[in-house]
């Protein structure tokens, strides 16, 4: 069970459509996603915090924090996290704020499954990318620490490189 | 057939515009240029006439002085020819008539200005008398001025202005006394100032007058150039009048041109940010659909072996109904919203159709900004005649402009209030105001606070021409972060 849920992609949507956000979890837990469903940025900060997520939903318009908002926050939060802003306002202008906020993509609905699932599948993908690239980047600083430093000032200085990566 | 018509009509307008224009240029031109023009005449003509004035006076003085020089030398020459005839004063003392002839015979030979000659004796009476009135014989001089004066005067001579005297005729009367054994002997001549100024006249070199002509010709030249002046001056104001009017002209055209594609811009940026906003709308229940749907078609792929129940099947095409219906309300709405252009008037109770709009078309808005919307409906107001599909667009139209000024929580309050035979419908809300610039602006077509691509600043002057067209008036009031408040008042009955 443990090794299942490992194996999975830890999505979270936030959407304050209730009927859309229940029918997309439960098409995306089909395609072996696990699925979390949250109706508000608030709760979705929340929850960020006491779980991990390698890519996150984020409708648009929403009431008290919208997703611009959200957005802002989370990736202020978790760097790693991928982001893709779903809207059915048809302007361009939030989206160019959104890229700028550091969104992967930005998708209007309604849209294909077939075309989400992608997108999911690239914002994946440049999380890996991202995160290998910053892993290599430690484990460089973690061996040259290795070779410079007393073994406590190391041994420190490792865990404090390790917590990092949340 | 009804183009043309308007085309003919916009051309006459046109043409009314110029002519307009060409009249206002040609009246302020004028008063341009001729008023300091006019002044400055009338100021030169003046000095002029005065500078005329006084090189006439003293050309007459000099005038008056020199003639009557003249006419002291000649008289002083005729006194003398009378003084040649009293060689012999004996002779005065029993003067003969035959003698007196002769003697002014004599006298008239040397100057013709002679007219008569009488000898009188110291009482004034008359001795002898020669010369064409007779009846002066019997003339008794004693009264007269010049008389008195000779006889107690120490001058052995008199020569008199001229004056009428006996004969009642223009004269000089000249006189030598003479005291011929202890007698008082007057001879008297008579000279005609007439005969005296031609023979004067003769002797006189002609003195041009000093200038006079000149002044004289500078008078109508002064008349000649203004009217040459003012000739030239009408026509280089019908000139630029016309060059100024063209100008106008073409500037007013260009500007309506200008105005009517700003218009259509305005008008394209309106549907856009209304298609961009029913996009919204439409697409959330859409996504919803089509989640919807999807999810059904997986549960019943047999590659993930859901094997669904009826009843969950149901559920899930059931809230796809529901979301249809979604959208056909969002595009219901809206064609109301849209069709009304001509003024159609209908019977309908005005609180409900806000209640729709609150719930209906602007719910989720609402909703989204944690608006609360306080509704004080005053339960006396009846149906009102009105064109209801306007009013609406008003109403939608206030009520948005408060839900995007609030930012966070806040509250909107719709209020109605019967008056006589008008009411007022007022939306407040708690947002951030506007200062008293903005205020002084918000009717304005393109004025907006919104950012930019949010609103297009014709929401309200479009309201506005609304209200007006339905005989109503509309009204605000508004302080920084006091929230504003829009009042409409209408008739009851358009």
């Amino acid at each position: 069970m443990t090794d299942a849920r490992e194996n999975k992609i830890k999505l979270l949507i936030v959407d304050d459509e209730i009927d859309f956000l229940e029918a997309l979890g439960e098409r995306l837990e089909m395609r072996d996603f696990l699925v979390r469903t949250v109706a508000n940025g608030t709760d979705a900060l929340v929850l960020c915090d006491s779980e991990k997520f390698d890519l996150a939903l984020i409708d648009l318009k929403m009431p008290g924090m919208d997703g611009q908002e959200l957005l802002a926050r989370i990736k202020a939060e978790h760097r790693f996290l991928e982001v893709i802003i779903l809207t059915g306002h048809g302007s361009l202008g939030s989206a160019v704020e959104c890229a700028k906020l550091g969104a992967f993509s930005y998708l209007p609905k309604p849209y294909q499954l077939d075309e989400l699932l992608k997108v999911l599948k690239d914002a994946y993908a440049e999380r890996l990318k991202k995160k290998f690239a910053a892993d290599t980047a430690r484990t460089r600083e973690l061996l040259k620490i290795a070779q410079e430093d007393s073994p406590r000032g190391t041994l420190r200085r490792m865990k404090e490189l390790d917590d990092e990566e949340r | 057939m009804a183009a043309p018509d308007g085309f003919r009509s916009d051309a006459k307008r046109h043409d009314d515009i110029y002519r307009g224009l060409l009249r206002h240029a040609l009246v302020r031109l004028t008063f341009l240029y001729f008023i300091p023009l006019l002044l400055l005449t009338l100021f030169f003509h003046l000095q002029y006439r005065l500078v005329v004035r006084d090189a006439d006076h003293s050309h007459r003085e000099l005038l008056a002085y020199h003639q009557a020089a003249m006419l002291e030398m000649y008289l002083g020459d005729r006194l003398l020819n009378l003084t040649d005839l009293t060689d012999d004063p004996r002779s005065l003392l029993e003067p003969h008539r035959d003698d007196l002839e002769t003697h002014l015979a004599d006298l008239q030979s040397v100057s013709e200005a002679f007219i008569d000659l009488s000898v009188l004796d110291g009482s004034g009476r008359v001795l002898a008398y020669a010369g064409p009135l007779p009846f002066l014989q019997k003339q008794n001089y004693r009264g007269e001025a010049w008389f008195t004066r000779l006889v107690a005067g120490a001058s052995s001579h008199v020569i008199t202005d001229v004056y009428l005297g006996f004969r009642e005729e223009p004269h000089f009367t000249m006189a030598l006394k003479l005291e011929p054994r202890g007698e008082t002997r007057i001879l008297r001549a008579v000279v005609s100032p007439e005969i005296a100024r031609a023979q004067m006249d003769a002797q006189v070199v002609e003195i041009e007058e000093p200038g006079g002509g000149l002044l004289a010709n500078i008078a109508t030249n002064i008349w000649l150039f203004s009217a040459l002046f003012c000739l030239i001056g009408g026509l280089v104001i019908w000139l630029q009048a016309r060059w100024v009017a063209q100008q106008q002209y073409e500037a007013q055209i260009k500007e309506r041109q200008l105005n009517r594609q700003l218009g259509q811009a305005a008008k394209l940026a309106l549907v856009g940010e209304l298609a961009a906003g029913i996009a919204h709308e439409i697409n959330n229940p859409l996504a919803v659909v089509s989640e919807k749907a999807g999810l059904v078609k997986d549960l019943l792929d047999p590659r993930f072996g859901k094997n669904p129940t009826s009843e969950q099947l149901r559920d899930h095409l059931g809230i796809i109904e529901k979301a249809v219906f979604r959208c056909t309300d969002i595009t219901r709405q809206l064609l109301g919203f849209v069709r009304q252009r001509d003024v159609e008037l209908k019977e309908k109770d005005v609180h409900v159709e806000i209640d729709d709009l609150v719930h209906g078309l602007l719910s989720s808005e609402l909703e989204v900004g944690e608006i609360t919307v306080l509704k004080k409906y005053d339960p006396d107001l009846p149906a009102i005649i009105t064109d209801h599909g306007q009013l609406r667009q008003v109403v939608l139209n206030l009520l948005k402009n408060a839900a995007d000024s609030i930012t966070g929580p806040g509250t909107i309050t719709i209020a109605t209030k019967k008056l006589g035979d008008r009411f007022t419908l007022t939306v407040r809300d708690t947002g951030h105001g506007m200062t008293p610039e903005a205020l002084e602006l918000v009717f304005m077509p393109f004025f907006t606070t919104k950012a930019p691509g949010k609103g297009t600043g014709l929401g309200l002057s479009v309201s506005y021409g609304i209200i007006e067209g339905l005989g109503g008036h509309m009204a605000v009031h508004s302080a920084p972060n006091e929230g504003s408040m829009f009042t409409v008042e209408l008739p009851l009955k358009r």
